[in-house]
């Protein structure tokens, strides 16, 4: 019986491979640079327009800015996660689940960004007028945990319906936004609870009947949409630069207050070349008018996502605490209310 | 015997989940990135509990067995089709190779084009995964069997469907056993990686969503099931297929 050695040596080689494999990788998050993911929604004005107007890279000098478009929250999360972005604008749905999955270590919320732009949005002929006609029908929500996937089977909960991956009869579709687009064309699904400025796609464009906006369901007719994160241990290393981030963050908000309709064409551009289609001015223009652009940090609705995702079970089923979800800049920041 | 390779079998895993755990105490990466089997355990337990982990590995399952009835059906026509009909095997054979060399998950896309995000389409790849190692391993064993037999059974009359299902199915069974083991592993490759794209429930589904979650440990117990349920088939339903077949037909 040589198996017990064999199996220590087998064991201890793992070991030694993992841990060599953690200190030869490079540490990115040393350099004089900041690593920023956020989407090409149209509630993602303010880094696009930060950047588009070079408000970061005044403001951080020789640090060098490099950007990453993501689809999703999610998928923003894990880039944190994964230390290849230290910095992300995503929604507050997904924030919270990487807050609690690091448990309160990993990611902070540093600012506001925008407020509402998502809206339920159902086919002309499906029949949907009220809750309890969604029994049965194919719904679409971007991705698993985001905004927009929490909103919805929050609703579909609050309204007696289960999803079926619970034993329900409501299909959920958790696609990216282009392909909710394309299903929606194709009449594969009956709704789709979407983000600007796909949600006004599938009306102007697809004839889809918006149903209701989001805000619409929240107190004061406002919820958060999107939020500025970062990685806790970049805030600790490079407070400098997230201090100089926060005020290019508020220069751009307050530029696209002042200049709405520039902001549309800004906008137009800057998708055009990132995702190679070109939207119509009219598109972009009623999707900008659902979305109230500040950096407002909007606590009280953040923890209405947090019990929305715990009682969806994303969050795990040990509880979970918020206490400190803001990063010790953002504290200190004059404009924070 | 039989106690030692077992208690070898429990020390295995048993080892595994201790440097396992050892590895996730030392802390080296946060519990968001490499969680402990404690917590890979908790996860499908709360699984269970709410039916999901059921409902997923019933969906899955489900997928898994239409798909793989049809390729085992289509893949023993088309295997006795090349076999014994020369065109055919000079046709679609000289094709089928090169299918099979295509991973069943490369289907998906046009799964989804073709059939939308439904059953039909996740079946669909499970199906082209699963359906050319039945055909190659029907046609193999058609081939091999002594010619002599075939010659002898058609001197007594057999023909047409009697040959098929009297003579050359069971003379080639051996062979027919060893492409359903290779097409259902493809064909459960096929639905997973068809869940994971379509993103329309089952397990590669689940595994996706603690993907999106950032649920380290939900992606990790999907992946656990998933191998499992491969180990509970093979030795439940394949292995003993085989064990019976190879016995009955003198092979062993």
């Amino acid at each position: 019986m040589k198996i017990l050695p064999l199996a220590g040596v087998a064991a201890l080689a793992v070991i030694v491979i993992l841990v060599v494999l953690s200190v030869i990788s490079p540490s990115e998050s040393d350099k004089n640079q900041v690593r920023v993911v956020f989407f090409a929604n149209i509630s993602h004005a303010v880094p696009i327009v930060g950047i588009e107007n070079g408000y970061f890279a005044d403001q951080l000098g020789d640090t060098q800015i490099k950007t990453r478009i993501v689809d999703s929250g999610p998928e923003a999360i894990e880039a944190l996660f994964a230390n290849s972005a230290d910095l992300a604008y995503a929604g507050p749905a997904p924030f919270v689940n990487g807050y609690v999955k690091s448990g309160g270590q990993g990611i902070k919320i540093l600012s506001g960004a925008a407020f509402n732009g998502a809206s339920f949005v159902v086919q002309p002929d499906s029949g949907i007028v009220q809750p309890s006609d969604l029994a049965g029908k194919k719904i679409a929500a971007p991705f698993v945990g985001n905004t927009q996937d929490v909103s919805l089977r929050n609703y579909l909960t609050q309204n007696g319906l289960q999803s079926a991956e619970k034993g329900g009869n409501v299909i959920i579709y958790n696609i990216a936004n282009a392909e909710i687009n394309t299903i929606f064309a194709k009449k594969e699904i009956d709704a789709a609870w979407v983000p600007e400025p796909t949600a006004t796609m599938l009306v102007d464009n697809l004839g889809g009947k918006r149903l209701f906006q989001e805000q619409d369901l929240w107190p004061n007719k406002k919820f958060p949409s999107v939020v500025l994160i970062g990685r806790a241990d970049y805030i600790q290393k490079h407070p400098d630069i997230v201090q100089k981030w926060l005020v290019a963050n508020q220069q751009a908000i307050n530029w696209i207050n002042q200049n709405p309709d520039q902001t549309e064409s800004i906008y137009i551009k800057f998708y055009k070349i990132h995702t190679g289609k070109t939207l119509k001015p009219n598109i972009v223009h009623d999707s900008f008018s659902n979305i109230v652009y500040s950096s407002d940090i909007d606590a009280k609705s953040i923890k209405i996502f947090a019990e929305r995702a715990y009682s969806l079970g994303y969050l795990g089923r040990n509880g979970y605490n918020l206490d400190d979800i803001y990063a010790k800049a953002a504290e200190a920041s004059p404009w924070q209310n | 015997m039989k106690i030692n390779s077992i208690g070898k079998k429990i020390a295995f895993y048993v080892g595994i989940v201790a440097v396992w755990q050892i590895l996730s105490s030392a802390n080296i990466w946060p519990n968001s990135v490499f969680p402990s089997p404690y917590d890979v355990g908790q996860d499908l337990w709360f699984g269970a509990i709410d039916g999901t982990l059921w409902i997923g590995i019933g969906t899955s399952l489900w997928r898994l067995a239409a798909g793989f009835t049809i390729a085992a059906i289509g893949g023993i026509a088309l295997g006795i089709l090349m076999a014994r009909v020369k065109t055919v095997n000079e046709t679609i054979g000289s094709i089928v190779l090169g299918l099979q060399s295509i991973p069943s998950v490369a289907w998906a896309p046009l799964a989804i084009v073709w059939f939308g995000l439904t059953d039909a389409g996740i079946i669909f790849v499970t199906v082209a995964g699963a359906l050319f190692a039945v055909t190659i391993n029907t046609y193999t064993g058609v081939k091999s069997i002594n010619p002599d037999f075939i010659a002898a059974a058609q001197n007594m009359g057999a023909k047409g469907e009697q040959l098929v299902t009297k003579v050359l199915i069971p003379a080639a069974f051996p062979y027919l056993i060893t492409g359903f083991k290779q097409g259902w592993a493809f064909g459960w490759r096929g639905v997973i990686g068809a869940e994971l794209l379509f993103s329309f429930l089952g397990l590669g589904f689940l595994l996706n969503v603690g993907r999106q979650l950032s649920d380290v440990s939900q992606v990790i117990s999907m992946m656990l099931v998933i191998m499992i349920i491969g180990i509970v088939i093979d030795g439940l339903i394949f292995k003993r297929l085989e064990d019976k077949v190879m016995a009955r037909w003198g092979l062993r």
